[in-house]
């Protein structure tokens, strides 16, 4: 079985955690970044299959990872965007960089691996 | 007094500063430092335990993070090494839980959770929570004193959808406190389906706006909610529960509830009121209309407008004069203005824009419609003639009038019509009567214009001959002018009355239209007498007022007189003078007289044709458009522009200087849209009848008297002298006889003098030519008192009109 590596951005330790688990639990590698920089320090050195982000973050935020990622480091990784609900004029920015889905909070761990595997098909 | 200020500072000055102990002050200075001290160690102490604190409940929620990540995701399929963690961290957490910290951490944890997750993973958060007893902790703080610790505990079993709760919970509906009564009612709603028929059967207390949001949307949110009949509560003591049931009713659209709220649009709240009549309107109930009606006018303008918005949805044309009275009595700008907006949507076009209307336009407009009744005469002139030339109509007839109807004023418009028309035109026509003194017969009233110059344009259009001419002038002119001269006569009676009472009197205009003809060259007997003048053809004209005799062939002078005879347009009459002309003038003894002379039998029947027309032909059946010119008046135009208060200083002036024409007139204004104006017209109208039946009256008396005394009868009648124009007689004379009698007949002589009524009473009344110098002269006097200016007035206004 091929293991895909997954990046999963998320500040909140706790959902972090629960999504990380239940990611997993699906077959993905999950790597979890509590910041922007810890993402920057992971992209510079690996290669993930598909990135998991949230919007909101410290240092880096959801957008910037985006425009890293697609025009520094010229990646054309899936990435999936999570964001709050009422934040549309933040994931029209990010899909407009190049992000290829959005999830809104409350997430539902089912909901979001069906868009992974969704996303990871299509590529 | 300086003494004693000098005392004052004396005693200040004694005044000395108190002396403290050192060893006090550094005790205090030792004190308060260390009460500072101590607070700030307190400040260090408490943050440093809060820190410390949140600082292991984020390493606890670490820790225990995974562990409920586990918990929560685990399936009865997993692999046997996943079932055996499980098991272990179920030992793990079992044994965590017995600290009341831990519990607190967990339980914060599987709330934070429930936030972030949705689906099944937060299903799977409440069942653990539940399979952990968290929410027994939660109970417990319901019965905590503190109101935060109440409240925390009612939102934390909310928040994990415990059911079990509810009864706990709704006792709290309606606490004291304020803060744990809306979270009880919120709690109560969402945790059941029953909760919001408990809250709005038991809540006591005020229900906010806010509140009521809130609860809408958690029953907006609630899964599976079947809203009950909310109009069960409709009838509730609690205000807030009847006006919150009745957005619940709206939102749910309830609409079986219609009937039942009803009543509501006479409750004393307004807002209840307004939320009843707009889900009335929103549910079509009609059966609420009449309701509405009748609350109507006890109601506030937001109300009103609500009303009336109803009535536009479900308004019918039975409802416009329900509208229509409301709006007579309505004051409320925004009201009205409603009002006509509801009446146009019922019935489209019933209101229709009047303020900032041109009314020049209007005013056009009503005079092209009353250019229509032009006098018959006119026409049949206007008809044979050719018309001057219309630049000299419009240019003259309109700009003048509408130049005269922008510089009168109610008080001086006779001077000023006279100064503006006809002063300097009248002192001319005067000086040319002195100078030219031969032409003496000719009454100084040529400057009427119209009639001279339509009987020129007939002689031209015929083209007769001199002779032709002569007979034409003689006998036509005559014949046609009896009963033209028997006006003018009455007219000039009516003036002279007029002047008597120097009183403004009106001369009446159609009357005037048949004189029109009247001052043209009168015969009298000298004048016949005189040897005809031959006079070149071409100079002829009417207007000149000459006459010419020449002898005539009598067959074709007769024929053509038969001819002008049957061309007669007879003008409409005034009722009050029918009797007086068909009296005097013997239609019968005319055709009688002229029958021997007559051998043609052609002339023979159209003499009788005529004289069975002129017989026949009653006045009063003239056709309509006469008729109308019947109850021509000058104040007609005066009313149509004037308001109320003018209209009615109008018919004060119709009773004064009114006739019978203003009686029709009058008749027509009763018909006014104003009720003040229409019963004075009525008062007006019995007041000049009555007052008209006096002068008729009165001049019968005077002409009884003077028949008796066998004086020459002057009753507004052509004057027939007495064995002279008899012509009954005709028929038994010679043919030179017949002819004699017959211009005898013909020659119609009118007393012109100006002698008042007590001079003609006391006199014999003689045909006093005007070829006087006095009579003029009087005239002239005359002419300036308001009497004869008026007549200026009606005749040139009637003549803008026919020229129109």
């Amino acid at each position: 079985m091929i293991k895909r590596y997954l990046l999963l951005a998320e500040d909140d330790e706790l959902l972090g955690a629960l999504l990380s688990y239940r990611l997993e639990k699906a077959g993905f590698v999950v790597e979890l970044a509590r910041n922007g920089r810890e993402v920057k320090e992971y992209l510079e050195q690996n290669k993930p299959d598909v990135i998991v982000s949230d919007i909101m973050m410290p240092y880096f935020s959801g957008i910037e990872l985006i425009d890293y990622v697609r025009h520094h480091l010229g990646l054309h990784t899936p990435m999936i965007i999570i964001s709050s609900a009422g934040n549309e004029d933040n994931v029209l920015s990010a899909f407009e960089l190049g992000a290829d889905d959005f999830i809104p909070k409350p997430i539902s761990p089912a909901e979001l691996i069906a868009r992974i595997e969704r996303v990871l098909c299509n590529v | 007094m300086v003494i004693e200020s000098l005392k004052t500072y004396q005693l200040n000055a004694l005044l000395e500063v108190p002396k403290i102990q050192t060893n006090l002050l550094w005790d205090l200075t030792f004190v308060f430092s260390a009460l500072g001290i101590l607070y700030f160690f307190f400040i260090f102490y408490y943050k440093r335990r809060i820190r410390l604190k949140s600082e292991l409940i984020a390493r606890r929620k670490k820790d225990v993070a995974p562990m409920i990540s586990t918990f929560l995701f685990h399936e009865t399929e997993d692999s046997k090494e996943e079932k055996r963690n499980y098991v272990e961290l179920k030992i793990a957490i079992r044994e965590l839980l017995k600290d009341a910290r831990n519990k607190e951490v967990i339980a914060e944890v599987l709330l934070d959770l429930q936030k972030d997750v949705s689906g099944d993973a937060r299903k799977r958060v409440y069942r653990l929570y539940k399979e952990l007893e968290l929410h027994l902790e939660a109970i417990k703080k319901l019965d905590s004193w503190r109101w935060e610790i109440v409240s925390k505990g009612i939102l934390e079993l909310t928040q994990m959808k415990v059911t079990s709760s509810y009864g706990f919970i709704k006792k709290f509906i309606n606490d004291k406190r304020g803060i744990i009564r809306k979270q009880a009612q919120i709690s109560a709603v969402t945790l059941t389906h029953e909760g919001i028929n408990f809250f709005l059967d038991t809540t006591r207390y005020k229900i906010s706006e806010w509140q009521q949001l809130k609860l809408l949307e958690v029953l907006q949110n609630l899964e599976g909610f079947i809203p009950p009949s909310f109009k069960v509560w409709l009838t509730s003591n609690n205000r807030d529960v009847v006006l919150f049931s009745l957005r619940l009713i709206k939102h749910y659209h309830q609409i079986d509830a219609g009937i039942a709220m009803i009543p509501l649009v006479k409750h004393k709240n307004d807002q209840v009121k307004a939320e009843a009549i707009f889900c009335l309107k929103e549910f079509r109930v009609k059966e609420a209309k009449e309701t509405l009606k009748d609350i109507f006018s006890n109601c506030k303008t937001d109300i009103k407008i609500m009303i009336l918005d109803f009535l536009a949805v479900l308004g019918e044309k039975k409802d416009l004069f329900f509208l229509e009275n409301i709006e007579k009595r309505e004051t409320n700008f925004i009201v009205k203005n409603k009002i006509h907006s509801v009446l146009n949507v019922i019935q489209p076009g019933t209101i229709v824009p009047t303020s900032e209307i041109d009314k020049d336009l209007d005013k056009t407009q009503e005079r092209k419609t009353q250019i229509k009744p032009i006098p018959t005469n006119t026409l049949v002139m206007e008809e044979d003639n050719p018309l001057p030339p219309k630049e000299n109509i419009d240019s003259f007839g309109k700009e003048q009038h509408n130049s005269l109807d922008n510089i009168l004023d109610a008080d001086n418009e006779d001077e000023e019509i006279f100064n503006l028309c006809f002063k300097e035109e009248l002192e001319d026509i005067l000086n040319e009567l002195e100078e030219e003194s031969e032409f003496t017969a000719i009454l100084p009233l040529d400057f009427l214009p119209v009639v001279t110059e339509n009987n020129e344009f007939l002689v031209e259009d015929k083209a007769p001959t001199i002779e032709e001419k002569e007979l034409d002038v003689d006998l036509g002119n005559s014949l046609n002018d009896e009963f033209q001269e028997v006006e003018f006569q009455l007219q000039l009676e009516d003036l002279l009355d007029g002047l008597k009472k120097e009183d403004i009197d009106d001369v009446d205009i159609k009357n005037i239209d048949v004189v029109e003809a009247s001052f043209l060259p009168l015969v009298t007997n000298d004048e016949i007498e005189q040897t005809p003048v031959q006079i070149d053809s071409d100079k002829i004209s009417i207007n000149e007022i000459e006459v010419f005799h020449e002898p005539v062939d009598y067959e074709e002078d007769y024929f053509e007189m038969y001819r002008e005879l049957l061309k007669v347009e007879w003008m409409p009459v005034e009722e009050s003078s029918l009797p007086s002309l068909d009296k005097s003038i013997d239609w019968n003894g005319i055709t009688q007289s002229l029958a021997p002379v007559e051998t043609q039998p052609t002339i023979t029947n159209n003499t009788e044709t005529m004289t069975a027309n002129v017989k026949t032909k009653p006045l009063n059946s003239l056709p309509e458009k006469e008729k109308t010119m019947n109850c021509f008046s000058i104040f007609a135009e005066m009313f149509r522009d004037s308001d109320k208060e003018s209209k009615l200083i109008l018919l004060d002036e119709i009773l004064a200087v009114g006739e019978e024409k203003e009686l029709e007139f009058l008749n027509i204004v009763k018909t006014d849209k104003e009720k003040s104006v229409r019963i004075k017209a009525e008062k007006i109208y019995t007041q000049l009848a009555k007052s008209l039946e006096n002068k008729a009256n009165e001049k019968q008396d005077v002409l009884s008297h003077k028949k008796r005394s066998g004086v020459e009868v002057i009753s507004g009648n052509p004057i027939v002298k007495e064995g002279q124009n008899d012509a009954k007689n005709v028929g038994k004379l010679s043919l030179d006889e017949q002819e004699k009698a017959l211009e005898n007949y013909l020659d119609i002589e009118f007393d012109l003098s100006l002698e008042t009524q007590e001079q003609k009473d006391g006199k014999q009344h003689k045909l006093k030519e005007p070829t006087e110098k006095e009579p003029v002269k009087k005239e002239v006097e005359i002419s300036e008192k308001a009497g004869f200016l008026n007549s200026i007035k009606k005749i040139t206004l009637k003549f803008f009109n026919t020229s129109a």
